[in-house]
């Protein structure tokens, strides 16, 4: 069997905060990591992998500093990493990414499984996944927690509206993973000395997969940042229980907790 | 001069670091009260190579060096002393010997199940009469045919009583003293007449077990000498001497977590209407303690690097040891102080970390014994041997 | 004139533009039990709004023979509706209402695509999205137009709604976008707006690759206190077990977990696992009910990061208050049972 998993590299969200008065994001800790669902695909194609054999390919559309999410993927078990970036895939848009990445697939040799991230913590981006399965023309199960082999087929339990369901798909096919699927592993210590010292890195530009710069201009632009207000805190209200709680669920309503 | 670490080693300090978030943390405080590291622990840890970070890959270890154990020990000493004390004893000394000095045979039968963590280390050295003066020590090993007998014990040992394996000292020749007379041995503790005797109440690191060694007439087969006949002193000063390093490592982190705590406790604590981090006094104390392990820092990966460049390096690990047991013993204590009350309350980690850090300015060599191994080391330049 | 000198004189492409023009704003709308879902009636609104702002019509698109549907979106300010029929679209499956859908966005062209960001909304927008080159905006919490460029302006959420982008796309059509349910206001409802519903089939839809094959019973293992979206928290203010109990329902109730205070734990009411603070847990909840807590620095330590924090106590100068989006003076234990009985009541 083999499996291509499509990993992005973002900036810790955890590094980042947002002063909403003062209308600007702060990068306080720029540290570089795996897209967490990016990396619950990768551990649920490991796991497929120690379950039944399996080849796991871990692919990487981004700067040259994706190497090292690369590196991170084969420590943990991939056996092969794919870098695409180039100076002219830099500032491409979501809809060509898709395509890029489309491209960078269909050249490896066929793969039954295609896993990727369902969201990407850092835009909240979670087309990818979709684009990608209809331009390979595969089946897609988006939102899936757990995956397991059933005779020839995958059978996966997927979040349908928060819910989870059962559905299974016959490979090859497209299998977005949702952040809620269990973590990755721990990578073992030598193997991660290795990846950086023993395995390689393959890395594609946009001229080896055949894109001219026309193709890759951005066709969405940003008109700019909104901020939420800020946080009001110490409002105190006082009242018989009904009322009081009247209150609280109209607060989780507006907030859209409920 | 690249100060930078290279990749690899950043990746394998964030998952170490992941990992003592998220597995030893969260355990500490139980691992004091019990009196144990969970073997649950140490197996996640040998799994994923732990237990024999600087051994190279060939023997079972992670192939990371001194550089890559030291990072292991940072923070790993930045969660629980206990473990960190743990795994230093088993890899830092125990199998350390095996490695510096072991033959082929005894590095593959030995350090082998060592580095995978299937087995567990132990040095032993120390006896009740010989504690800073090592060469005063009196188990004796008889020569029997091929074979030695062992009797004697050992006392103050680290994972005492959890070892399998332990290196031990003992007087080969009492006519010879130190320099000819004493010999390292492999001792198997499952072998007929070794036992583990009294195991110490201790004021910290109550996690690591501390007992008494006891060989009673243990046969040892000539093929378990480790190093030279008769040249044990050799080998448990070059053992003792790159654990320093680590040591060091381990205060580190020490002091790191109570730097990290006393700045998180100095942002939200209010008194007199603002946050105490806005008093002088408590900013000098955080730029002092930030200082300090910061030249730590400096010190201990430095002679890391010098460890792993083949490099002399014994004075420098000396210092490791001395200035991180002090460095870590004056933050932890600033940490109380600036926690105030709640420092001293057992419902927080920073008692803990109080009682387990004062240890390290008296195991692995006194700091006494460090200020003169570091004066000797300087005057030897001088051409002047200092005297014993 | 003459159609030759008239493309002379507006150039060629221009010409090519205006027959091949996009227009219009189409919603593809979802139904439930009672007619169309709430979030399927706020997207009309909108969309309506903005074909005013445009001048184009506005049409509905719906799965299925559902003539009341059709006529309700009709109400919510749709010109026409079409009910796509045929051989699979049934009930929900990727490649025959990707398909469906496709050939109608073909004929039709419309200039904008609306779905609401639920799981329906997210399986079709983005295949349709790469099929059609076009750009999508997903989980938009607000839309607007430029009517100068006549193109959308997206309002996306960025680090998981820390801050939020406006997205446009100048040249590109159609234009997709997936919107919030919930976020839109409620629209209002015009009986008398007239409109058509229009049947429309399909033959040769591809068959579905992937089989739902049930709901799965044992449901999934619970985050960690340390991941969890929303914790209820337990003080001594809530008094005894049955106030703990109702925390415990609430949090149930509300997908998320019960964990409390060192008071709490003293008194047997949680276990340590459950204790936050610098000496148990540090959590970051999008919500955090702490019921009878006072609020001391060393429960207030483990919930810097929550999002939204609400406080219920009886005394109206507990140290929690300051810190709380929503601070309650009331008796913990009664607004829980209140809150248990709201919900329940399925409001």
């Amino acid at each position: 069997m083999r499996i291509a998993v499509a990993v992005k590299q973002i900036l810790d969200p955890e590094g980042i905060t947002v002063n909403r008065r003062r209308e600007r994001i702060f990068i306080n800790r720029e540290e570089r990591i795996i897209n967490p669902a990016d990396k619950c695909a990768l551990e649920a194609a490991l796991r497929l992998k120690d379950a039944h054999g399996a080849e796991v390919i871990a692919l990487s559309l981004g700067r040259p500093s994706a190497d090292d999410a690369l590196r991170e993927a084969l420590a943990l078990g991939a056996d092969q990493a794919v870098l695409i970036s180039d100076k002219a895939l830099a500032g491409i848009d979501a809809p060509t990414a898709a395509v890029v990445l489309a491209r960078a697939i269909e050249r490896l040799a066929p793969c039954d499984l295609v896993l990727v991230g369902q969201t990407a913590a850092d835009t909240g981006g979670d087309q990818t996944a979709g684009r990608l399965a209809e331009l390979l023309g595969l089946p897609q199960v988006l939102h899936a927690v757990t995956l397991s082999l059933d005779g020839e087929r995958l059978k996966v339990v997927r979040l349908w509206d928060g819910r989870p369901i059962m559905v299974a798909v016959a490979p090859p096919a497209l299998i977005a993973v949702s952040p809620l699927a269990p973590p990755a592993r721990y990578p073992h210590g030598a193997r991660i000395l290795n990846a950086y010292r023993q395995m390689g890195v393959s890395v594609w530009t946009a001229g080896d997969l055949g894109f001219t710069a026309e193709e890759l201009r951005p066709n969405i632009e940003s008109r700019g940042q909104v901020f939420p207000p800020e946080r009001e805190l110490g409002n105190v209200i006082e009242g018989a229980p009904e009322q009081m709680a009247g209150e609280i669920l109209a607060l989780l309503r507006q907030r859209r907790l409920i | 001069m690249d100060f930078t670490l290279p990749k690899e080693y950043e990746l394998l300090r964030r998952m170490i670091r992941d990992f003592a978030r998220q597995e030893v943390a969260p355990l500490a405080k139980r691992i004091d009260i019990e009196e144990e590291v969970p073997r649950e622990i140490i197996r996640k840890a040998a799994e994923l190579g732990m237990m024999g970070v600087p051994f190279p890959q060939e023997y079972g270890g992670m192939g990371a060096g001194e550089l890559g154990y030291c990072i292991l020990m940072e923070e790993i000493g930045r969660v629980c002393t206990s473990t960190a004390t743990v795994i230093g004893a088993h890899t830092g000394i125990g199998a350390m010997a095996i490695y510096l000095d072991g033959t082929p045979e005894q590095k593959k039968k030995y350090l082998t199940p060592l580095a995978r963590g299937e087995k567990i280390a132990a040095f032993a050295l120390t006896e009740a009469n010989a504690g800073s003066d090592a060469a005063a020590i009196r188990t004796r090993a008889v020569r029997d045919g091929d074979d030695f007998i062992l009797t004697g014990s050992k006392m103050f040992i680290t994972n005492g009583p959890i070892a399998d394996i332990v290196s031990v000292m003992a007087v080969t020749d009492p006519s010879l003293g130190p320099r000819g007379g004493i010999t390292a041995f492999i001792v198997e503790m499952d072998w007929k007449g070794c036992s583990v005797g009294k195991v110490e109440d201790k004021m910290g690191i109550r996690g690591s077990g501390t007992s008494e060694l006891v060989f009673d007439e243990v046969r040892v087969p000539k093929e378990n000498i480790l190093g030279q006949f008769g040249a044990g002193f050799v080998t448990f000063m070059k053992t003792l001497d790159v654990g320093r390093v680590s040591l060091g490592a381990a205060c580190l982190g020490g002091a790191q977590a109570a730097l990290e705590r006393s700045i998180q406790w100095a942002k939200a604590r209010s008194q007199f209407g603002k946050a105490i981090v806005h008093n002088q006094s408590i900013q000098w104390m955080i730029a002092n303690m930030a200082t300090e392990i910061e030249a730590l820092r400096s010190l201990v990966y430095r002679t890391a690097w010098m460890v792993d460049t083949g490099q002399p390096f014994t004075r420098y690990a000396a210092m490791c040891k001395l200035y991180g047991s002090e460095v870590a013993s004056r933050c932890i204590s600033q940490a109380v102080q600036i926690y105030g009350a709640l420092g001293y309350s057992r419902d927080l980690e920073i008692e803990r970390m109080f009682r387990d850090a004062r240890i390290a300015e008296i195991f692995e060599g006194t700091n006494e014994i460090q200020r003169i191994v570091i004066a000797s080391d300087i005057m030897r330049q001088e051409g002047v041997r200092i005297s014993p | 004139m003459d159609l030759d000198f008239l493309q002379s004189l507006m150039g060629g492409e221009e010409m090519a533009a205006a027959e091949a023009a996009y227009q219009d704003i189409w919603v593809v709308g979802e139904v439930s039990g009672e007619g169309l879902t709430p979030a399927t009636r706020a997207l009309l609104g909108k969309a309506r709004d903005m074909a005013n702002a445009l001048g184009v019509y506005v049409k509905g698109i719906l799965f299925g023979a559902q003539e009341a549907a059709g006529s309700e979106m009709i109400s919510y300010g749709a010109d026409t509706v079409y009910l796509l029929e045929g051989v699979g679209l049934g009930s929900f499956a990727v490649e025959p209402y990707v398909e469906a859908l496709a050939r109608q966005i073909e004929s039709g062209r419309p200039e904008i695509v609306l779905f609401n960001a639920t799981s329906f909304g997210g399986e079709l927008a983005p295949r349709l999205a790469a099929r059609f080159r076009a750009p999508l905006f997903t989980h938009c919490i607000d839309l607007g137009v430029d009517e100068a460029l006549r193109a959308l302006l997206a309002t996306v959420p960025r680090l998981g709604g820390e801050y939020y982008e406006i997205l446009v796309s100048p040249t590109l059509r159609p234009q997709f976008a997936t919107v919030e349910p919930g976020v839109l206001p409620a629209p209002f409802a015009d009986p008398y707006r007239y409109g058509s519903v229009e049947h429309v089939s399909y033959d040769d839809l591809p068959p579905a690759r992937v089989e739902v094959l049930g709901p799965f019973p044992e449901g999934l293992p619970e985050p960690p206190l340390s991941r969890s979206r929303v914790i209820v928290c337990v003080g001594r203010g809530v008094g005894d077990e049955e106030g703990v109990e109702l925390a415990r329902r609430l949090a149930e109730r509300l997908g998320g977990r019960l964990a409390g205070t060192r008071g709490a734990l003293d008194e047997g009411w949680i276990s340590e696992e459950q204790l936050i603070g610098m000496a148990g847990q540090t959590v970051r909840p999008a919500l955090y009910i702490a019921c009878g807590a006072a609020g001391a620095i060393q429960h207030m330590l483990g919930i810097a990061r929550t999002e939204c924090l609400i406080a219920i106590n009886t005394d109206p100068k507990a140290e929690i208050f300051p810190y709380a989006d929503l601070g309650v003076v009331a008796d913990a234990k009664a607004v829980l049972e209140a809150l248990n009985a709201a919900l329940a009541g399925g409001s």
